[in-house]
């Protein structure tokens, strides 16, 4: 039946019989439907890379009833071990492991997964999921290329699915406020922002290690370069780690990088675009790295672990915010004030993982949506290809394209090893 | 020796990434790599490329990363735009060097992933003969660096690689293909489609999702009309989709038989999105659909056409929607009237549904007037926490001056509990009369008010507000004066001028 009506669909097609005057639709009853849960029914989530960060969103939707995590999946069975033992632990239940996303993601029952892997993977795991019409909550940056945030946000908007990207920073108070203050121009207009981002340990190489047993390291890779096994690649430390390899993300600028210069490009009202410029440290005697608006506005990368995380400067005034709610102005005053109802009020969202859920629910774009998060990311990436090639990059964030150099806009992408090759 | 890696670096503009802590036999073996680095712009870069593929054999791991950043760097320097010939001059210096057998295979293999970024033309024939060649390793880095280089050159010789290529070999190059996306590479992407491997045709069908264009959505659409494998027909679905087809007759198949729930959702999205009368058919459909996200994504993607009839039908429908969709309409009140939107959230909100009622709530702080007033502030006053929250939030937001007027008469009020509320409620809206009325409840006799009122104004006192509560407090007795003694201590610091900071002190 079904291949019936397809190719005599084909048949109308081919002829250029665009005229439907007489539908062609099938009875909905006689379909097959894909069985998803629906708003106010529990959603069922599975769960991708249970590494450090993923213990937050086990704990968490472990604890909801709303939600119920029917998936577990990592190329560490080692990994995936320890987590069935805490959903075992925390509810009793037992659910199926998978070392293949693919997998889970082929599996109908399944709502919405959380994509908790290192960076290089985001990209591929949420595209699957999305075309086989999960909701996906993905950890920042979205993205390890800028070809890859172009395909994420294709991709979303020809599935439909809602996108969370994994920089709470928005759902804090704190951030919010200091956001509003700084777009609705109590501390005038904006000169400079600071981002706090630390540093990591330089890059280097490492000898080769047994891989160690129930750990999948060749599809831990995917479409990463190959280079030999060694535990300093491969942990999940916020100290390092693949955190700290090029391959695998963009370092501290796609580390704190993303969750500061999404909160900036949010109080600068530049959610739809970005900077046109980007420059390294040590490029012409510049001590640290920046990045400049289309108005002038320059934003510094710090170093050190000292002041506020995000500190913006104004003709009229500055706001600084840190995580743990320190949030403090100059004037003192400012702090306190009350928006005026003319006032632009940004999204407001109190927790990140239930704003999420109920975006799932409403079928809305959550707080962090796919064009906020590529946008984000493509400031991590600029200033990481900036950094790698030590020279400015010029950006065009309406073409979204580098300008006048060839060979850095080739960075906006990057090879994918076999069989990892194609997105979207 | 005191010169140290730092002091070099910085002498000869090498990024931080470059400073690491080594021992000083190293630095001296890193300086010296970063030194050719820098200085190799004057020349040729030969002489410098082959004395860092010297150092990729180095048994020193630190040297072997060096070498790797310097080559990276090397290979940055000459390809930048201001840099004359530069791209053909480090091209034909990275042929030169993986023409040299003294070069080690992993430093080739460097060289390869470079010429993925700077490559051109020239690089063409030995990157074919390297992607030919038995070193499974850099016959990858080779095909990579192919897939990347502008021009027919690079797509012919993937092409005839084709034929001589295995399984997996074949699935690569599809894929290099259809990244590349030349019109030149379709017909064999097309074939492949054709072919007794359902692996490469399922790839080639994803190729040709990728590389877009006429020919090839010809050919997925034809395929489409063939292939019975259930795999195939979902590759040949989905890249329908991807490469955009806006035709009718298709996208209604893959609505109504499409081989998952996501094609037919995908489908009918692209459908609305098209617009046209036929296609209000297909909305209703879809309204009616039994998969709860299809009738979600109809509720949406009908609010957002640009077609009247579309957001009418769905706001039609909306008298028989149950609470979770509504839930979704009322979350997506942004495309229609305001008018209609605030009555639609007025209408969730009586359902009595809590969920549904922090939505309308939410709704109502954008879309409603000054007919949304008395719910929110009611929604307020008698909401569970959750609710009164939402309320708050929307009382902040709504563009009404009547709910500014409503707050100042609640200041106003008679009523202790309308009071207190109002207070609260200064805290989220900014409304005109608010200080001279919280400095009137301050001077009043109630000191629960006093109370209230004192805690409503730091977040709005100003200077001359100070002022007059300091004109109050020397006036007032009791718990009251204390109280405002305090508040002006607090606040006067940051605040207050300096002669106002000493009548506080003399408190």
């Amino acid at each position: 039946m079904k291949n019936l009506t397809r190719r005599s669909a084909i048949k109308k097609s081919l002829k250029a019989a665009v005229a439907v005057s007489a539908p062609m639709f099938l009875s909905s009853s006689v379909l097959g439907r894909g069985g998803k849960t629906g708003p106010n029914s529990r959603i069922t989530i599975g769960l991708i890379g249970h590494g450090k960060i993923m213990k937050g969103h086990r704990q968490y939707h472990l604890g909801r009833d709303s939600v119920e995590v029917v998936a577990l999946c990592d190329v560490d069975q080692r990994k995936l071990d320890l987590a069935l033992a805490e959903v075992k632990a925390k509810t009793g239940k037992t659910c199926p492991t998978y070392e293949y996303y693919e997998e889970l993601c082929a599996r109908s029952d399944i709502d919405a997964v959380v994509v908790g892997t290192p960076d290089h993977w985001h990209a591929q795991i949420s595209i699957e999921a999305m075309k086989n019409g999960k909701d996906v909550y993905v950890e920042k940056p979205m993205t390890l290329t800028i070809e890859e945030g172009k395909v994420m946000r294709e991709t979303l908007h020809r599935y439909g699915s809602v996108l969370q990207v994994g920089s709470q920073q928005r759902s804090n108070a704190s951030f919010r406020k200091a956001a509003e203050l700084v777009l609705n121009g109590y501390i005038g207009k904006v000169r400079t922002v600071s981002a706090r981002l630390g540093e990591f340990p330089a890059p280097s190489q490492y000898p080769a290690q047994p891989i160690p047993a129930g750990f999948n390291y060749d599809r831990w890779l995917g479409p990463a370069p190959w280079e030999p096994y060694n535990i300093e690649r491969v942990k999940g430390d916020y100290g390092g780690g693949w955190r700290s390899f090029w391959d695998y993300g963009s370092r501290k600028n796609g580390d704190w990088g993303a969750h500061h210069y999404d909160i900036i490009q949010w109080a600068l009202g530049r959610d739809e675009s970005g900077p046109v410029e980007f420059v390294p440290k040590g490029y012409e005697g510049t001590e640290k790295q920046y990045y400049v608006y289309d108005d002038g506005v320059k934003v510094t990368r710090g170093y050190s672990r000292e002041g506020a995380m995000i500190h913006f400067v104004g003709d009229d005034g500055e706001v600084m915010v840190s995580r743990g709610d320190k949030f403090e102005t100059k004037s003192p005053s400012l702090k306190n004030v009350v928006l005026k109802t003319s006032d632009i009020r940004l999204y407001e969202s109190s927790d990140h993982r239930a704003d999420w859920l109920n975006a799932i629910r409403t079928r809305k774009q959550p707080i962090c949506n796919v064009n906020i998060g590529h946008r984000s990311a493509t400031i991590c990436q600029l200033s990481g290809i900036s950094e790698r090639l030590g020279r400015p990059i010029y950006w065009d964030p309406v073409s979204e394209q580098i300008v006048g150099d060839a060979s850095a806009a080739k960075w906006m992408s990057r090879p994918r090893r076999a069989p990892y090759g194609l997105l979207g | 020796m005191g010169c140290s890696v730092e002091a070099v670096s910085t002498i000869f503009n090498i990024p931080n990434i470059f400073r690491m802590k080594i021992s000083f036999k190293k630095q001296f073996l890193v300086i010296a790599i970063s030194t050719f680095s820098s200085v190799a712009l004057a020349s040729e870069y030969r002489s410098e490329l082959i004395v860092l593929a010297e150092q990729f054999k180095s048994p020193d791991l630190e040297t072997q990363y060096a070498a790797r950043r310097g080559l990276e760097m090397l290979v940055a320097k000459a390809s930048a735009p201001n840099v004359s010939r530069g791209v053909a001059k480090i091209n034909g210096d990275l042929l030169y060097g993986l023409r040299n057998s003294s070069v080690s295979r992993e430093a080739k293999k460097y060289m390869l992933r470079q010429l993925a970024l700077v490559g051109s033309n020239q690089a063409v024939s030995s990157l074919n003969r390297i992607m030919l060649g038995s070193d499974v390793l850099l016959a990858e880095n080779a095909r990579k660096a192919l897939e990347s280089i502008e021009g027919s050159r690079a797509t012919s010789v993937l092409i005839k690689a084709f034929t001589k290529a295995g399984v997996a070999g074949q699935k690569d190059l599809i894929r290099s293909l259809g990244k590349r996306g030349d019109a030149a590479s379709i017909s064999l992407i097309g074939k492949s489609l054709e072919g007794a491997d359902t692996g490469i045709a399922i790839e080639a069908a994803q190729a040709l999702g990728r590389a877009g264009g006429e020919r090839a959505q010809s050919l997925l659409i034809f395929q489409y009309g063939q292939i019975a494998d259930d795999g195939l027909v979902q590759a040949l679905e989905r890249s329908i989709l991807a490469i955009g087809s806006e035709d009718s007759v298709i996208l209604k198949t893959l609505f109504e038989n499409g081989s998952d729930v996501a094609i037919r959702r995908a489908a009918l999205r692209r459908l609305l999105k098209q617009g046209g009368s036929e296609v209000l058919e297909a909305l209703r459909s879809g309204l009616a659909d039994e998969d709860r996200d299809m009738r979600s994504i109809a509720i949406r993607a009908g609010l957002a056409s640009d077609e009247a009839a579309f957001r009418d039908a769905v706001v039609e429908g909306s008298k028989d929607m149950d609470s979770a969709e509504l839930g979704v309409l009322v979350s997506g009140l942004a495309s229609i009237d305001r008018e209609s939107a605030e009555r639609i959230a007025i209408r969730a909100f009586d359902s009595g549904d809590e969920g549904l009622m922090v939505l309308a709530l939410e709704a109502l702080g954008h879309w409603g007037s000054s007919l949304s007033v008395d719910l929110l502030i009611t929604a307020y006053g008698k909401g569970d926490k959750v609710l009164r929250i939402q309320a708050a939030s929307s009382i902040g937001r709504l563009q009404s001056e009547k709910m500014d007027q409503r707050l100042a008469d609640m200041l106003r009020s008679e009523s202790k509990d309308e009071v207190e509320s109002a207070l609260e409620l200064l805290a989220y809206r900014n409304i005109p009369q608010a200080k001279s009325l919280l400095l009137g409840l301050v001077a009043g006799d109630d000191e629960a008010l006093v109370k209230s009122a004192l805690r409503a104004l730091p977040p709005i006192a100003t200077q001359n507000d100070l002022e007059h509560l300091l004109k109050i407090a020397e006036g007032a007795e009791g718990d009251s004066r204390r109280l405002m003694v305090s508040l002006l201590k607090k606040l006067a610091p940051t605040v207050g001028s300096d002669s106002l900071q000493t009548k506080v002190k003399q408190l």
